[in-house]
């Protein structure tokens, strides 16, 4: 099971998501930040729950799990 | 802060939950959550046998979140299932008692939801704890070319938004 991310707004209104060791900043009131969360292998004692963190803004999404980062626009699944 | 979920099968008239978050779901001639070799499937001389319907929902048990969207389903792709063997998914607002399916009409092949063409079970917003979104219906087909016994597994990703 991956770190479950947590997503926070300081009081400049910048949003701020970490999983405990990488951190993401969103600077500003523009975009979105979530996470993307999904329980995989279902139907098996292998299923585990992945979570990544997506930030977009202007079309652009940046997604980070671990120490991996994608920058794409496209709409991406765990 | 997270939503803490779970992925239920729904049986019997009053849609009794049973987790199968980590859980093999069994496909039969029968209305049932137990993994057993009971109410098999049978390989037909004509036509195919249809399963019972299999009904599965995400069910939020607690934790703290803002709102879920955006809830979807897929497979990997590729039906390891066996020659014969078809899974078929749809999704569901209103459960009913799952039921024997009698056609594939309304239904898709569950290995076209892929994680680039999922299967919408909801946009949302979702808020609270429960069961949310639609449920997501499968069934499963035997023909006449499958071989006997049990087949592969396959397994099911349920993904969501949450902020």
């Amino acid at each position: 099971m991956s770190q479950i991310h947590e997503i926070t707004t300081d009081e400049h209104g910048h949003r701020h998501g970490t999983d405990g060791v990488m951190t993401v900043t969103l600077r500003g009131s523009a975009g979105r930040m979530f996470k993307r969360r999904a329980v995989k292998g279902i139907g098996s004692a292998q299923a585990a729950e992945t979570c990544w963190l997506v930030t977009e803004l202007g079309g652009v999404r940046v997604y980070q799990e671990g120490s991996h980062v994608i920058v794409t626009t496209e709409d991406m699944n765990p | 802060m997270a939503a803490t979920v779970q992925i239920v099968e729904k049986n019997g008239a009053g849609g009794t939950q049973t987790d199968k978050t980590s859980g093999s779901i069994r496909f039969k001639n029968a209305d049932n959550s137990t993994v057993d070799n009971l109410n098999p499937m049978v390989k037909p001389g004509a036509g195919v046998d249809y399963s019972f319907e299999k009904w599965l929902r995400l069910n939020v048990t607690g934790g703290t979140y803002t709102e879920i969207d955006n809830i979807k389903a897929y497979m990997d792709g590729a039906n390891g299932l066996g020659t014969g063997i078809t899974l078929y998914a749809k999704a569901v607002t209103s459960y009913a008692t799952p039921a024997e399916a009698t056609a594939i009409t309304g239904y898709t092949d569950a290995f076209t939801y892929t994680s680039g063409s999922p299967l919408s079970l909801g946009a949302g917003p979702y808020t609270s704890t429960g069961e949310k979104g639609d449920h997501l219906v499968m069934m499963l087909t035997v023909g006449t070319t499958a071989s006997g016994g049990i087949t592969p597994s396959e397994t099911l990703t349920i993904a969501w938004d949450e902020i």
